[in-house]
């Protein structure tokens, strides 16, 4: 017993001392590999991979260590990096974010080591979440859009025909009379949906006529969206659209979608591969989202940001390569993303799949204003972001009015920088 | 009686094992199946599921690593544990209660609240993306002290005294009496460590920075991105991933036994 | 003279490793969310002074009372009825049954897997649509539930339940552990006096397991305290604030708001309710402990 007890221990012992001898930390050495921090899907990965390596053979004698992310711990991850002293050289970062860390002050002003006339070929909306006046921290790097996915079988049962192009657009009527006539004709349990979220939302305040700010000032309750924000709400207690996919807890509209019980889903390009692989008993394509006043659709996706350290100037060369026309095309064909250039925008590009609905894609993202991206990209909005979803969610229950939801966005948008 | 024990023995089977069997019907589906209705996969199963997710990520490495890291977080724990509960039970001093208390408020810290000064004191003393930096500040020493008090405790006093008289020194009492005598509290713990350390995600993602390094709860997280969750795959690394844990708790099971039987035998009651 | 510091100093050398490691990574934190909570820190840049602002703010916020509350109901809920369970889990599988190691394995099992994996399991388990226990409830009549998205309650029951469902395993181990440090000879001898079954348990087993049920009941209600991922998983804290628990506004306030000042001071409000309950228990176990 007192044997097996001291080989026990001294075993332990070992063990404890060999990672602990395996393991004291380098400090950082200027000649140090550039850190970049990716997050995305395992076809992601492999594309963000490639273009490293490609990077690294241009540039012989400069290293990339890419390191790999949950997209949920996100915030968690860099803001820990930033406070140890240790933050990225460049990293992916989600639109709605990049505010919130320039305002923190972590983010470098790239403009001194990057030629600006080469700006041009960028989506001037998706620039806007790069800038803070004047300084730039970053590139634009892929686009997400919206568009109504629709059960093909379920239309022709219901002799039903969706539109194809965006000019063809469904007016808001149309769109509810064709959800209802899929439901009274082809039977299925629900006509639409949208996924939980206030990105495909707001869409519908934008084409009412509606807006988030004005003069800088949260005016989210105005006129247009409080009618729009009631439709929207009142398809969905009318039995259209699922109450249940608006909880946290409940079946999303892309899991009924997907189950044959929802006619049409509003959601995005990032569902087009797992739609592919997980849909097999029906055939299904894309449509234009519906207009009311005026079409529109949202957008955001993913920046690359330089952060202050002592590489900028590596760092910025790393960003500007990602983003170059022929990395930008090879990674989004690869991962299925929208590009942000408008030179490959106009292109028809070689997507691995559904290239048809891809240029769908493209051509809806068109209809966004700057000016909505202005107003996204406020660190405040930043802030807002699960406030947004559990205010429409609170009004889609039916617990408030959609008035009280947007007032309560006023002052929850007010009160947001406040520490 | 004994219909009753039989009773409750298939009941405790049936609502444990249930979202087990879940678990690997989700595994062995592929993502089509995992539209159907119905608890297992209609048509074809898919045990490749298992070895391509296996090969997503470097499981193997993460493997190696996650066992070198629990273990010495286990050993650390049950060593560190057992010294403090000895010293918090059997000794009398001063400020001992208060001590005790200190301890177990340490375990109220939501991990949350400490993850940010633990970054900043493992940059400060160079533990970043270290291996003791990954162990150090998550063991659970105010758990472990605080078992080995309550089991400590009840080793005799007589015991101790006597071996006071014969002269042997304090630490050679800890060594060669007590220690021994925790033969299943020590166990427990270190297999709570273990489990712990197992599946710890947080700090693992906050601390390290090389995927070398990396422990199978990073690996995890190839599965659940931002946009969608590889559900079947999920399952069957998680699966996979229970396995180690598992089979140490059945090992663990025979040597409580004999702990046991070690512990009566060293006349631990009479 | 030299026996008394022995007596003294010695306890000290045994505690010093583990007060070292516990002070610089547990109770400095502690240290540093107590101080933090009297300031506005939004991380990068300095701190402000705040005096009882954040506290102010609190008490004002209708998701800290919400919050407060689901977490004191999951707690009290859920440490009893695991208590229960593990007891009577461990009793049971003390007997000499054949594949007891087995069966201790089968409740054991849930412990070893990650909270979050059990959390999405349960959640396609009870999706209200396509789950398998509505289908289950759906064939011998009952209608289907709708269990995540429309009543607080019946979400939050699900999360207890499940917490539970995979916590008392722990429970149980500790509570196995406790019942090998009871000879057999001191049961035998209480049946031998003519105690029933039942006597026997109440009046002899039950006491000499004070000392680990008082480890158990506050190692159970620290950690019921600290409940986040299932809450996180399962329904985000929805619909609304409705199914939120401390740590999960802690976690939105420093990670989505930034507003880590506020996040402390939630953190000290969940440090002073655990210290005052875990003390409360120590006073009502702990004098049966003695003799």
């Amino acid at each position: 017993m007192r044997v097996v007890w001291t080989i026990g221990s001294l075993t332990a012992f070992a063990l404890v001392a060999s990672a602990l001898l395996g393991c004291l930390a380098p400090r950082d050495d200027p000649n140090r590999p550039l850190r970049l921090v990716w997050f995305g899907s395992a076809d992601e990965e492999t594309a963000i991979r490639s273009c490293v390596a490609s990077f690294e053979e241009v540039h012989p004698g400069v290293a990339v260590e890419v390191q790999m992310v949950e997209w949920g711990r996100f915030n968690e991850k860099i803001m820990t990096m930033l406070l140890g002293r240790r933050p990225p050289d460049v990293s992916r970062m989600s639109v709605q974010w990049c505010p919130r860390y320039e305002s923190l002050g972590a983010l470098a002003d790239i403009r001194p080591h990057f030629d600006t006339e080469s700006l041009e070929d960028f989506d001037p909306a998706r620039l806007v979440s790069c800038r803070a006046g004047e300084k730039l921290f970053g590139f634009p790097h892929t686009s997400i859009g919206l568009l109504v996915f629709i059960n093909r079988d379920l239309f022709r049962a219901a002799g039903l025909s969706a539109p194809s192009s965006v000019s063809e657009a469904w007016a808001w009527e149309e769109f509810a009379s064709d959800a209802r006539t899929l439901q009274r004709v082809a039977g299925v349990q629900y006509g639409w949906g949208v996924f939980r979220g206030w990105f495909p939302v707001v869409p519908f305040l934008y084409q009412h006529g509606g807006w988030l700010l004005r003069d800088g000032e949260p005016d989210f309750a105005n006129a247009a969206n409080v009618e729009a924000l009631t439709w929207f709400v009142k398809q969905h207690t009318d039995g259209i659209a699922p109450t249940s996919s608006w909880a946290a807890g409940g079946d999303p509209a892309e899991t009924l979608f997907i189950r044959g019980d929802c006619g049409m889903v509003i959601t995005g390009n990032w569902r087009v591969v797992s739609f592919g692989r997980q849909i097999t008993d029906f055939e299904w394509g894309v449509a234009p989202l519906p207009r009311d006043v005026r079409r529109a659709t949202n957008s955001g996706g993913e920046n690359l940001v330089v952060f202050n350290t002592d590489r900028v100037e590596g760092a910025t060369q790393l960003a500007a390569f990602l983003t170059a026309p022929e990395q930008m095309e090879h990674y989004c064909t690869q991962s299925m993303f929208l590009p942000t250039r408008r030179s490959l925008l106009s292109r028809e590009l070689p997507y691995q799949q559904r290239p048809e609905a891809m240029a769908l894609f493209a051509q809806q993202s068109l209809d966004f204003e700057p000016a909505w991206a202005q107003e996204q990209s406020t660190p405040q909005f930043a802030a807002l972001d699960s406030a947004l979803v559990r205010q429409f969610e609170l009004a889609t229950l039916g617990h408030q009015t959609p008035r009280e939801s947007l007032e309560a966005l006023n002052h929850e948008y007010r009160q947001a920088l406040i520490p | 009686m004994r219909l009753l024990i039989r009773i409750a023995l298939v009941l405790i089977c049936v609502v444990m094992l249930f979202p087990f069997v879940f678990m690997l019907a989700t595994a062995l589906k592929s993502e089509a199946q995992l539209a159907q209705p119905g608890l297992l996969p209609e048509g074809a199963w898919h045990p490749e599921n298992f070895g391509t997710a296996w090969n997503r990520a470097p499981f193997t490495h993460y493997l190696i690593n996650s066992i070198i890291v629990a273990i010495g977080a286990g050993a650390l724990s049950v060593l560190l544990g057992a010294m403090g509960g000895f010293a918090l039970s059997k000794y009398r001093f001063t400020g001992r209660g208060l001590l005790l208390i200190v301890v177990l408020s340490t375990l109220m810290v939501p991990p949350q609240v400490k993850m940010i000064p633990n970054f900043l004191i493992c940059a400060q003393i160079g533990l970043l993306d270290t291996r003791l930096g990954l162990v150090l500040p998550m063991l659970p020493l105010g758990f472990g002290i605080f078992l080995m008090r309550q089991f400590i405790r009840a080793i005799p006093d007589d015991l101790l005294a006597a071996s006071r008289i014969d002269g042997a020194g304090e630490l050679r009492i800890f060594l060669r009496i007590v220690l021994p005598l925790c033969g299943p509290a020590a166990a427990t713990l270190g297999i709570f460590t273990f489990m712990a350390s197992w599946n710890e995600f947080l700090w693992p993602l906050i601390i390290l920075d090389t995927p070398e390094k990396y422990t199978i709860p990073l690996g995890l997280m190839r599965f659940s991105q931002q946009f969608s969750v590889e559900q079947n795959l999920l399952m069957a690394v998680s699966f996979l991933s229970m396995l180690p844990t598992m089979i140490l708790f059945l090992i663990f099971q025979r040597a409580f036994v004999q702990g046991m039987a070690g512990v009566s035998l060293h006349g631990g009651g009479g | 003279m030299r026996a008394r510091t022995r007596e003294r100093v010695t306890p000290l050398l045994f505690l010093l490793p583990s007060l070292v490691l516990l002070g610089l990574f547990a109770l400095w934190p502690l240290v540093h969310a107590v101080v933090m909570s009297f300031q506005h820190w939004r991380i990068l840049g300095d701190a402000e002074p705040a005096g009882f602002d954040n506290y102010r703010t609190l008490l004002a916020s209708d998701h800290f009372w919400v919050a407060l509350r689901n977490t004191l109901v999951f707690a009290f809920v859920t440490v009893p009825l695991g208590l229960v369970l593990a007891l009577g889990s461990a009793l049971l599988l003390n007997q000499p049954l054949r594949a007891r190691g087995l069966m201790r394995g089968i409740v054991f099992y849930p412990v070893t897997v990650s909270m979050v994996v059990i959390a999405l399991l349960w959640r396609w388990m009870f999706s209200e649509n396509y789950g398998i226990v509505n289908s289950l409830l759906g064939s011998i009549g009952i209608e289907q539930q709708a269990w995540l998205s429309e009543s607080p309650a019946k979400a939050f029951a699900v999360i207890m339940a499940l917490s539970v469902w995979k916590g008392f395993g722990y429970g149980m181990v500790i509570y196995l552990a406790g019942l090998q440090t009871i000879p057999d000879a001191v049961r035998e001898a209480a049946r031998l006096d003519g105690a029933s079954r039942w006597q026997t348990f109440r009046h002899v087993t039950l006491p000499l397991l004070n000392p680990t049920t008082l480890f158990v009941a506050v190692i159970a209600f620290i950690g019921s305290f600290q409940v986040f991922d299932q809450v996180y998983v399962m329904t985000q804290g929805g619909p609304g604030h409705s199914t939120s628990v401390l740590v999960h506004l802690i976690y939105e306030l420093a990670y989505v708001r930034f507003q880590m000042g506020l996040a402390c001071a939630v953190a000290c409000v969940l440090l002073a309710i655990t210290l005052i309950l875990t003390g409360i228990q120590f006073a009502l176990i702990r004098p049966r402990t003695e003799g």
